[in-house]
């Protein structure tokens, strides 16, 4: 294959319509180009990307320098078709992908670089190497932006001068094959995608039940072991973070087509406790419930503990918090179910797996995303006040509070908890080490990170209405960090930070620094759209309401807007809206006059107000059928009194003010001066 | 349609508020101005609102001066100059006023576009010509003859023999149009709020039934036709029809008041001597659709109090 094939061969494998909104890694293996290119693939691949495209293959210039010089005229020609620099990138990658369970070492990258290029041993990258960042910049620009993520999404998200490597080493993390038994192990290990958990959580969770489904490197990295880099375990876990909020595990759609070979797995489901702490009677009231805002159906589920064998049933409204569970009719309290073992709450439907987490210590924070009081959570906040329910074993939870957080104090509560636990609050915390080892829940974050909070999101690549941009909140591990949108420094904390509408750019980048180590500066990118440059979709579906304003259903008048659809309304008594005493009423033919409030069998044309001001108003159905008769209709006196109006009341009564009823009331003046 | 189409839409209407956030009360309140000025329908169902977009139409305004017709539902920045060059090309003097419109809501500026012409045939011909249709009558006449009575939904709904009502429930007073009271018997209106899902529940009671309501607005209004109070004030003359902030028309009727001006209630602020009370204040209401929506509402009009 030439470069243009390869090129092709591997954008298609990575960007395709099926990865619309997923996030994409180029995660290039020699396996891979084997599957694309044959068993001489990868000779066949390094050779053609050495050559280059077409139209710069002949320049004398470096690798680097004619891949920046192909995305230059790529773009000069209006970025047709797949991006011409993906199978160079890839090579990049390939630099970085090592066999099985051997380990990358950032160190080695620009050695292993050259070795598959040909070139001379060195460590030092080839030539323009560095500038190349602005390709892979590119490809953010162009999947998110220039795509709006309808092929995948790739992010740029280094910064510093570990980006280099950075960027290609962390498309290697995770192989095709790994990710793809991400959610077997995902369902094993009970994690429940609505839920945010620690970094501690994920890793042990993962350890333990992804023997068998991912490398054994990566297993080691996730450990923490000795020899491992602790950049990578970061990015590792961020990842992971990523595909367990991404994780589908069900595709009905495809489930009632009867399509053989679908992995369907049951989504594990926690269910969680709500809290209310009652100060004045010391006495907590708990709830149950579960985060049903995944789901697209409304559903009920009844459910059998498997410890107690108690039957609980709960409803949920799709894309809802569900209502709270309930046991034989009535509310269930949250100590029907074993605090400290857990259980599994066993029912059929919607491919759900209900789990009570078991443990020493519950986490509880304020309401917030719509649900009252304290919720539950899978780990404490990076910034800010948090509630923890502590079981009477757990002693060394509440030395760790008492000693490493900010305003810990004891809730004193005497009804409502299950017996021998305790509830306490803290401001914040200040440290977890050596308390998330045995409690992985209490771990603060091990590395910072960038998340994009509100605006009006197009899609789900990362474009924004420009009129509403999202807020950055900056997720930190202890330490100082710095904050900047495109190179201006922002405050850091607890709440969402909001960029001043002067910074704003189409493209804007953000950048979170750790000030003792900025090589692990992170990067983010989002994208400004203005609304004017937005097409509407075609086939846009437009809502009705039945007439007591809920959902039209079938049959019946429809409303939609101004709309009334399938009713007959009643003419509107226009003349009801007149002061019948202070106007008169013309028609088309000498003798058709009347007080406003007089009976007629005629149309009228006119009405002519009464009094000092008098002024003329169109009431005709259109100017084309509104033309006056010479026909006389009626006594003598009401021709007389038709034509007394209009024609001899002609100076007194002002007269339409737009040309055509002006002209139309000029017709009537002349056939009245003649009657 | 999906949230994020409305949310387009609605960055649309309301372009110059850098803010906007469809969550949360002020989110509500941008809705329900939507909703009222007829740009989507917020349908709720079995406890559930659905927000959708309306279908794009030009809503006759009544009046006798001159024909005139609002653009509502559905629009996109290319609306305005599309229908801006069909002006140009029909050639019947047909004029594009554009305004804003000042909602107290989560929308800064909602922008008011009314055709404007010597007839209606002029102004049929831009919306054949821009394929948007013309209401055949005033629109605020045809919604509020097409909006269900008071008594209709009475009839309607569904009564849940013996529940239990929570001791927390306030209930609506049909003297000072607020919730403040306990229950005291007879017909009225409860809400109070779910502890798990933080929802609050609005439910007509009848001694030990209750009747779990999807729309407070109407269950504001049975309340009030039951008990011979009277929310509402017309004034003929000034052409304003008014309601009580806190006992606002259920939303078809609003959208019939509202779309005979094409703009949203004003405020207005009256001293009763007992205290002062606020009002949504109606413009350029005809006297036969005033006197459709206090017959739908099953209460007696009496004179403005401002």
């Amino acid at each position: 294959m030439n470069y243009a094939e390869w090129n092709n061969e591997i954008a298609k494998r990575f960007f395709a319509p099926e990865c619309d909104g997923r996030r994409v890694f180029l995660s290039i293996t020699k396996d891979l180009i084997e599957e694309l290119g044959g068993a001489k693939g990868v000779q066949d691949f390094i050779a053609a990307v050495k050559q280059g495209p077409g139209e710069t293959m002949r320049a004398n210039s470096g690798l680097c320098a004619r891949l920046l010089e192909t995305t230059k005229r790529w773009r000069q020609r209006g970025a047709p078709d797949f991006p011409p620099y993906i199978a160079t990138l890839a090579l990049f990658v390939l630099g970085a992908s090592y066999d099985g369970d051997e380990e990358a070492e950032s160190h080695s990258y620009h050695k292993r670089l050259r070795e598959l290029l040909g070139e001379p041993e060195s460590y030092n990258p080839i030539y323009k190497f560095y500038d190349c960042i602005s390709v892979w910049d590119d490809l953010e620009t162009w999947s998110s932006h220039d795509k709006e993520g309808a092929f995948g999404v790739f992010h740029v998200e280094f910064s510093g001068p570990w980006m280099f490597v950075g960027i290609p080493i962390s498309q290697t993390l995770l192989t095709e094959k790994e990710r793809a038994s991400l959610g077997e192990v995902f369902s094993t290990a009970g994690l429940d995608p609505a839920i945010q958990y620690s970094d501690a959580h994920i890793a042990a969770a993962i350890v333990e039940h992804g023997r068998g489904h991912l490398l054994k490197r990566t297993i080691r990295r996730l450990s923490g072991e000795a020899g491992t880099s602790e950049g990578l375990r970061e990015v590792l876990l961020e990842r992971l973070h990523e595909e367990l909020e991404q994780w589908q595990t069900t595709d009905f759609s495809q489930m009632e087509d009867g399509l053989p070979g679908q992995f369907v797995k049951d989504r594990p489901t926690r269910v969680l406790v709500s809290l209310q702490y009652l100060t004045v009677s010391r006495t907590v009231q708990t709830k149950l419930f579960f985060d049903g805002r995944g789901l697209d159906v409304d559903s009920y589920f009844t459910l059998k503990s498997s410890r107690t064998g108690k039957v609980f049933s709960v409803e949920v409204e799709r894309r809802s918090w569900s209502h709270p569970f309930y046991l034989d009719g009535n509310v269930a309290q949250a100590n029907e179910l074993d605090w400290l073992a857990g259980d599994n709450l066993n029912g059929t439907g919607a491919g759900l797996k209900f789990i009570f987490a078991g443990g020493n210590v519950r986490i509880f924070e304020s309401g917030t995303d719509g649900v009252a009081h304290l919720i539950e959570r899978g780990r404490i906040p990076a910034h800010g006040p948090f509630w923890l329910a502590v079981s009477s074993q757990a002693t060394d939870v509440i030395e760790w509070g008492r000693t490493s957080c900010k305003g810990w104090q004891e809730a004193r509560v005497d009804a409502g908890l299950p017996g021998g636990w305790r509830l306490f609050k803290a401001d914040q915390a200040d440290s977890t080490s050596g308390i998330e080892n045995k409690h992985p829940s209490l771990c603060l974050p091990s590395f910072a990170r960038i998340v994009l909070a509100g605006g009006l999101k197009l899609g789900k690549a990362s474009r924004y209405l420009s009129s509403s941009p999202p807020q950055l909140v900056a997720q930190t591990p202890p330490g100082d960090f710095s904050l900047t949108c495109n190179g201006v420094p922002l405050s850091i904390g607890p709440s969402p930070v909001s960029v001043p509408a002067e910074l704003l750019q189409e493209k804007n980048v953000v950048e979170l620094r750790d000030t003792q180590n900025p090589d692990k500066t992170r990067k983010c990118s989002f994208y400004l759209v203005k609304a004017e440059t937005l097409p509407w979709k075609t086939g846009l579906e437009f809502g009705f309401s039945a007439r007591n304003g809920t959902g039209a259903g079938n049959g019946g008048a429809r409303i939609s807007g101004a709309l009334v659809l399938d009713w007959e309304s009643p003419g509107l008594p226009m003349r009801d809206s007149l002061d019948g005493e202070s106007v008169v009423l013309l028609g088309r033919k000498p003798g058709q006059i009347a007080n406003g409030n007089g009976v007629i069998d005629w149309s009228p044309v006119w009405i002519v107000s009464k009094g000092r001001n008098r002024r003329v108003f169109f009431c005709g159905n259109t100017v084309e059928t509104s033309e006056p008769e010479k026909s006389q209709v009626g006594d003598r006196k009401a021709v007389r009194k038709w034509q007394e109006v209009i024609y001899y009341g002609r100076r007194s009564i002002q007269p339409p003010r737009h040309r055509r009823l002006s002209a139309l009331w000029s017709n009537y003046i002349t056939i009245a001066k003649n009657v | 349609m999906g949230r994020s189409s409305l949310e387009k839409a609605i960055a649309e209407f309301g372009r110059k508020e850098p803010g906007l956030n469809t969550n949360g009360w002020s989110g509500f309140e941008a809705l329900w101005a939507l909703d009222m000025l007829g740009h989507c329908e917020m349908a709720g169902t079995k406890g559930r609102f659905v927000v959708t977009l309306a279908q794009p139409s030009l809503a006759r305004l009544p009046g006798l001066e001159i024909s005139r017709a609002a653009l509502v539902g559905a629009r996109s920045a290319g609306t305005l100059k599309e229908i801006q060059a069909a002006c140009g090309t029909v050639g019947l003097g047909v004029n594009v006023v554009v305004s804003e419109i000042a909602a107290d809501s989560g929308i800064a500026s909602i922008d008011r576009i009314v055709l404007e012409s010597e007839t209606f045939d002029a102004i049929q011909g831009v919306a054949d010509s821009v394929g948007i249709p013309l209401t055949r009558q005033p629109a605020g006449w045809e919604l509020a003859c097409a909006s269900t009575t008071v008594f209709d939904f009475q009839n309607g709904i569904e009564w849940v023999p013996s529940y239990p009502v929570p001791d927390e429930a306030e209930h609506f007073s049909p003297d000072t149009l607020r919730f403040c009271e306990g229950y005291s018997g007879g017909l009225r209106l409860a809400r109070w709020k779910e502890f798990a899902t933080n929802k609050t529940i609005y439910a007509l009671r009848k001694d030990g039934a209750v009747a779990f309501l999807d729309s407070p607005e109407w269950g504001r209004h049975v309340e009030l036709s039951a008990s011979g109070a009277s929310s509402i004030r017309y004034d003929a003359g000034r052409k304003i029809f008014a309601i009580r902030a806190t006992a606002r028309p259920p939303r078809l009727l609003a959208r019939a008041l509202c779309l005979c001006s094409g703009k949203l209630p004003a405020i207005a602020e009256a001293d009763t001597g007992k205290g002062k009370t606020l009002w949504l204040a109606f413009e350029e209401v005809p006297q036969p659709v005033a006197n459709i929506v206090s017959e739908k509402l099953g209460q007696e009009a009496g004179p403005l109090p401002f």
